[in-house]
């Protein structure tokens, strides 16, 4: 039932298991460092073969470039951190719970081995709906500002989209993304973001707090079966898998997992993302959990077309090569689903007017 | 090694070198990094036949080792509207830059190059800046806008000095070694002239007048500095020059602050290296004098490093380890 | 307020002036003698009320301490986004409650 990996991406297999790496030689080290990197892997493959006590044993060639990835990874992270330091002093004495998601969240639990390696160029922030105001209100007054939309695109982020117009601040390279719902809420498959705050769990700061596991896990799988853009995601993939090693260490998250799922609504997601986890990335799970997961997922009629529309996306396209007209085309597939998945019909026209209006001025002679 | 090494590029022959790019790719070893490049090209042959010319012609073997692959593809069907064809660069599958006119592919290949390597490098401490070497100690020359840098390396590069790098003063903080990256060095306008009337024996490539800096060409590396490619030399002093029309030559001490300016707000990688690039540059400031070099005569801009070399050791053992 | 300096921060004399790197924030600065002889009266594990630093600053320059506020003051919040100094809430913070 599951679909094969590519055998492109052997080496995903040395994230769990470092020691894999050991047989081979340098045209598949090449392989693995290319790919890794363009996936934004390759620092946590640098991480696992470290803290495996296998990098010393890596040829010197992809030795070098793998302690280079590490080094940029580890001063992205730190740099990460250091915002998350300075925006938690903004908000500090703030009467709402301030949540971390995905990458954030990872490296906010040390106990997740695969936050480390990562190299995060924003942040993504939960705050209540009721405080989005003012929470940004606290991080301007800090230094923090957002970027400029115009009326109609700060429009959408703010009413339809579950994000306000990202921030920056001049002493930071990283951007904050603030949310107030992990899917957006004009979706046909709105989440009550008031079930999520119940659920919270403390990170390694004070200031945040993360989403409970089984929550992650979806929140992991609606982020990517949801979007607009699959392609070459297999890092997303990777990060799923890793959640769910992590947590199913402990059985009672494979009894929520799919009860949350109906409860959440986000049952199609998960099933995609146990579907290519499993296949790709060999997740171990229980036999009743997958079954129910599986029933509760796409239909036959869906699948047959769906998943390997999806597969075709999150493959990587031949490192030297360019993307294939399949995967560009593929692609604006996935963007018409995501389209009409995100917004009532009605709101979809003039927001897909305005995009190709604005398009249309800004190529027009004369303009840059 | 498994590449096969026949000869250098210059006297095997532009149409080798196509043929090369063509098929399994051309391979060439900067030292610090190497480059499996992809092309169909009859004119980016030719240019690197010119400027590579002491280079070993390499095959990139299949299953052999490269740091960086990089490929020139055709851009767009520009032909059928009468516009000039354009290439851009690809690595890794991925499209980078914006594209370039299909008749200046060196320059392509040489800033992508060098944008690969800021980017990749990260294991050791890339400065920004020029670096020769001579008597077992390395010169090292930041690159400030404005400062004729390229042009002041490529002339001591032809005065009896070892050009390690044009364009990079990449520092392993382990072995306090400059290390090469040797690569044609880029002149841009006026001193493509200046290398070209000063040394009569300067290689020097083809001139391309559509880039972004103006004209730019290109100093072959002279076959002494490719011979010893892998051969790093210790820092010892670090010149900022200034060209400046009409002046007289001024060489004046700096502070360390001033020279830890210099090296570290102007550095490819400093933020990602963190404590280990401070306590780098730092080592460096300190045990390397500073100088500005101000001038309008490059024989006398010259003649002053030379003069600073024969005095440099004399001045080590009077002054070690400086705050 | 009361300050503490940041875990391993390194400060290093630099000819005339001084240098620190932050590992906090990853910012390198160039620093004068004044904010080097600030960060020299913290300590990465105890805090230290701003006025003692003006005290003692001011008895090894011969300042009185309201000539050594007028000039330091200013400078804290610099060091903190830069990383090399923590400043310690008087209160702890208000436990946040959800929505």
């Amino acid at each position: 039932m599951s679909f094969k990996r590519p055998p492109s991406l052997f080496w995903l297999d040395a994230l769990r298991n470092p020691a894999l790496a050991a047989g081979w030689g340098l045209p598949e080290w090449s392989q693995a460092i290319r790919l890794g990197r363009r996936l934004r892997l390759l620092g946590r493959l640098a991480e696992a073969l470290a803290a495996a006590g296998q990098m010393q044993a890596v040829p010197a060639q992809p030795q070098r470039l793998l302690r280079a990835e590490m080094q940029s990874s580890r001063a992205r992270t730190a740099a990460l951190v250091w915002a998350l330091d300075r925006a938690g002093a903004a908000l500090t004495g703030a009467p709402y719970p301030l949540v971390l998601l995905k990458g954030a969240a990872y490296i906010g639990q040390p106990g997740l081995p695969f936050g480390r390696g990562r190299l995060s160029a924003d942040v993504d922030i939960l705050v209540p709906q009721a405080h989005i105001d003012d929470a940004q209100a606290r991080l301007t007054s800090a230094g923090w500002q957002g970027v400029q939309l115009d009326g109609h695109d700060d429009r959408y982020y703010r009413e339809w989209s579950h994000e306000v117009p990202p921030m920056r601040h001049p002493s930071h390279p990283i951007e904050l993304d603030l949310h107030h719902t992990i899917v957006p809420p004009v979706s046909r498959n709105p989440v009550d973001a008031a079930l999520l705050l119940q659920r919270l769990q403390p990170s390694q700061w004070p200031a945040w707090q993360v989403l409970h596991p089984v929550d992650q896990v979806l929140h992991s799988a609606a982020h990517l079966f949801f979007d607009s853009d699959l392609r070459e995601r297999v890092r997303d993939l990777a990060d799923l898998d890793g959640l769910l090693r992590h947590f199913g260490r402990d059985p009672d998250f494979w009894q929520a997992l799919p009860q949350r799922a109906r409860q959440l609504g986000l049952q199609q997601p998960l099933a995609l993302a146990v579907h290519f986890c499993v296949g790709w990335f060999g997740t171990p799970m229980p036999a009743n959990t997958l079954a129910t997961i599986h029933r509760a997922g796409p239909g036959l009629l869906h699948r047959a077309w769906l998943l390997p529309l999806l597969a075709g996306q999150l493959t990587p396209s031949p490192l030297d090569g360019l993307p294939s007209p399949a995967q560009n085309l593929g692609a604006h597939l996935v963007m018409a689903r995501y389209q009409v998945w995100r917004l009532p019909l009605r709101m979809l026209i003039p927001h897909v007017q305005h995009k190709w209006q604005a398009r249309k001025a800004r190529m027009a002679p004369g303009t840059d | 090694m498994d590449l096969a090494v026949t000869s250098v590029i210059g006297s095997a022959g532009a149409d080798r070198v196509a043929q090369l790019m063509a098929s399994g790719g051309l391979f060439v070893d900067y030292g610090l990094a190497s480059l499996r490049l992809h092309a169909r090209s009859p004119s980016l042959a030719d240019a690197l036949h010119a400027v590579y010319r002491h280079f070993p012609l390499q095959a990139a073997a299949a299953g052999a080792w490269a740091d960086i692959d990089l490929s020139v593809v055709p851009h767009g069907r520009r032909r059928l509207s009468g516009q000039a064809p354009e290439v851009r660069l690809a690595s890794d599958g991925r499209l980078i830059f914006d594209p370039f006119p299909a008749d200046h592919g060196l320059p392509l290949v040489e800033w992508g190059c060098n944008w690969m390597v800021a980017q990749r490098m990260n294991h050791v401490l890339l400065l920004h800046a020029g670096a020769v070497e001579r008597d077992g100690t390395a010169l090292l020359l930041p690159a400030l806008p404005g400062s004729g840098k390229s042009t002041l390396t490529a002339a001591l590069a032809l005065s009896g000095w070892r050009l390690l790098s044009d364009e990079f003063g990449a520092l392993d903080p382990a072995s306090f070694s400059l290390q090469p990256v040797l690569k044609p060095v880029g002149l841009k306008n006026a001193s493509i002239d200046v290398i070209r009337t000063r040394f009569a024996g300067a290689e020097l490539g083809p001139s391309f007048p559509k880039t972004h800096k103006g004209t730019v060409a290109h100093l072959a590396p002279p076959a002494a500095a490719v011979a010893r490619r892998h051969e790093g030399a210790r820092p010892g002093a670090i010149v900022l020059p200034r060209w400046q029309a009409g002046v007289a030559t001024r060489f004046e001490r700096l502070g360390a602050h001033e020279a830890f300016s210099a090296l570290a707000f102007n550095s490819f990688n400093y933020a990602v290296l963190g404590e280990t690039g401070f306590r780098a540059v730092l080592r460096v400031v300190r045990e390397c004098p500073a100088w500005r070099l101000v001038y309008s005569d490059l024989d006398d801009a010259l003649a002053t490093l030379g003069r600073l070399w024969q005095d440099l050791p004399g001045m080590q053992r009077a002054a070690p380890a400086q705050d | 307020m009361l300050l503490v300096r940041a875990a391993s921060l390194a400060v290093e004399p630099l000819g005339e002036s001084w240098v620190f790197f932050s590992p906090l924030s990853g910012e390198t600065h160039l620093i004068n003698d004044t904010s080097a002889a600030m960060l020299e009266c913290l300590d990465a594990s105890r805090p230290t009320a701003a006025d003692s630093v003006y005290l003692e600053i001011a008895g090894l320059t011969g300042s009185t301490p309201a000539e050594v506020a007028r000039m330091c003051s200013g400078y804290w919040s610099s060091l903190v986004e830069a990383g090399a100094v923590r400043v310690m809430l008087a209160q702890p913070p208000i436990p946040s409650e959800p929505a």
